[in-house]
C-alpha cells in the first residue's frame, strides 16, 4: 500500500489543527510547572512498513526515556506518548508537587504524577483536536514507560496497514532545561478518517 | 453565607498525586472541612452512602467507570450532592454531558486556581 498524498493545503491544515491542540497541552504542562513552554514546529510524517518502535526511534536520539502512552478510540484511532528523556522527570514532578514534599515521597509518587501529567497533557490536546474536528473520543488509562524505548514500548508487527502517521513536537522548560516529545501514531484507516474530517474542516472554513 | 459550615467533600481520582493535590489546595481555603478519598468509581459510590458528602471533586478517567456515569449514580442516591467534574477530557461531548446532569466543569490539572473554580461551583450551589 503506497503512503496517501496529500495536498499542501491539506498538509497545512493538519499542522494548524495539531498546533491548536499542542497549544493547549502546552498550557496545561504550563500550569502544572508554573513556567512558560515552549513549542517547536510540529513535524509531520507519513511513514510505510515500520513498526511504533522505529517511528519513535526515529525522532526521539535519546534511547532510554520515560514516557506515558494512552489509547484515544472514536472519531479517529490514535495511540498518544509523552516523552521525556530518562533522568529529567524529577524536576517535573517536584514542581508539580510543590516544594513542601520530601526527597522520599517525591520518588515514591513520581511514577503516578507523571502518569497524571501525561493523562492530562494528551487528553488536553486530543480534547482540542477533536472539538476542531467534530468528533468524539474515549481514552485508555495512562500506561508509564521507563527504559530503552525498544524494551519499553510493545513491538507491532510491521505489515503494509500498518502505514504511520507520525506527529511529532519539542517542547522545552527553558528555565530547568528539560524538553520533550509530543508523539501521535495514527494506523492508516484512522489517517483516512482524519484526512476526511480534516477535508470537511476545510469546507466549513471556506465556507462551502 | 455558609461559608463557615464545616463540610465534606470527597475528592474521586484514581491517581493517588491528584487526590494529594486537591486535598492540599482544599484545606488551604477551608482547613476545618472534612476530606475523605475514593480511587474508583465504586469507591466513591460507596463512600456517598457511609459518609454522604456535601460536595464531590469527580475525575473523568478511572479504572472501572467514566466519572459521568459515577455522578448519574450518585445523584440517583442523592440529589442534592453537589459535584465538580475535574478533567483533562475537555472535549464539547464531555462538557455537554456534564452540563446535563447540573454538575460543573473544571479543567485539570489541578492548581490553586483550579480548585477555586471547583469551591466557587459548589458555593452558588449550597
Amino acid at each position: 500500500m503506497t503512503p496517501p498524498e496529500l495536498s499542501e493545503l491539506q498538509l497545512d491544515a493538519l499542522v494548524e489543527i495539531f498546533n491548536i491542540g499542542v497549544g493547549q497541552a502546552a498550557s496545561s504542562m504550563s500550569q502544572i510547572v508554573g513556567e512558560e513552554v515552549a513549542l517547536s514546529v510540529p513535524v509531520i510524517e507519513i511513514l510505510s512498513g515500520v513498526n511504533q518502535t522505529d517511528a519513535i526511534g526515529s525522532v526521539i536520539h535519546n534511547p532510554r526515556i520515560c514516557a506515558v502512552s494512552q489509547d484515544f478510540t472514536g472519531g479517529m484511532n490514535a495511540k498518544a506518548f509523552l516523552i521525556f528523556p530518562e533522568g529529567k522527570t524529577r524536576e517535573i514532578v517536584r514542581r508539580m508537587l510543590g516544594e513542601s514534599v520530601s526527597a522520599d515521597e517525591l520518588s515514591d509518587m513520581e511514577q503516578e504524577a507523571l502518569s497524571e501529567i501525561g493523562n492530562i497533557i494528551l487528553n488536553s490536546c486530543f480534547s482540542s483536536l477533536s472539538d476542531l474536528l467534530h468528533t468524539n473520543f474515549q481514552s485508555s488509562l495512562p500506561t508509564y514507560h521507563l527504559g530503552l524505548i525498544g524494551d519499553v514500548l510493545p513491538a507491532q508487527e510491521s505489515h503494509d496497514e500498518n502505514l504511520l502517521l507520525l506527529l511529532h513536537i519539542n517542547f522545552a522548560l527553558p528555565n530547568d532545561k528539560i524538553s520533550g516529545h509530543l508523539v501521535f501514531l495514527l494506523t492508516l484507516p484512522s489517517f483516512n478518517a482524519l484526512i476526511d474530517q480534516v477535508d470537511q474542516f476545510l469546507n466549513s472554513v471556506h465556507g462551502n | 453565607m455558609t461559608t463557615n459550615q464545616i463540610k465534606t467533600v470527597l475528592v474521586a481520582d484514581d491517581s493517588r498525586v491528584a487526590r494529594m493535590m486537591a486535598r492540599t489546595f482544599i484545606l488551604d481555603i477551608h482547613p476545618q472541612w472534612n476530606i475523605i478519598e475514593a480511587s474508583n468509581g465504586l469507591e466513591a459510590i460507596a463512600q456517598v452512602r457511609i459518609k454522604a458528602p456535601d460536595y464531590i471533586t469527580m475525575d473523568y478517567n478511572m479504572p472501572d467507570m467514566n466519572g459521568i456515569n459515577v455522578a448519574e449514580q450518585i445523584l440517583q442516591l442523592d440529589s442534592k450532592i453537589v459535584i465538580a467534574m475535574f478533567t483533562a477530557n475537555v472535549q464539547a461531548l464531555t462538557r455537554d454531558q456534564a452540563e446535563s446532569l447540573g454538575i460543573g466543569f473544571v479543567a485539570k490539572p489541578i492548581t490553586e486556581a483550579s480548585i477555586g473554580q471547583a469551591l466557587a461551583f459548589f458555593a452558588s450551589k449550597s
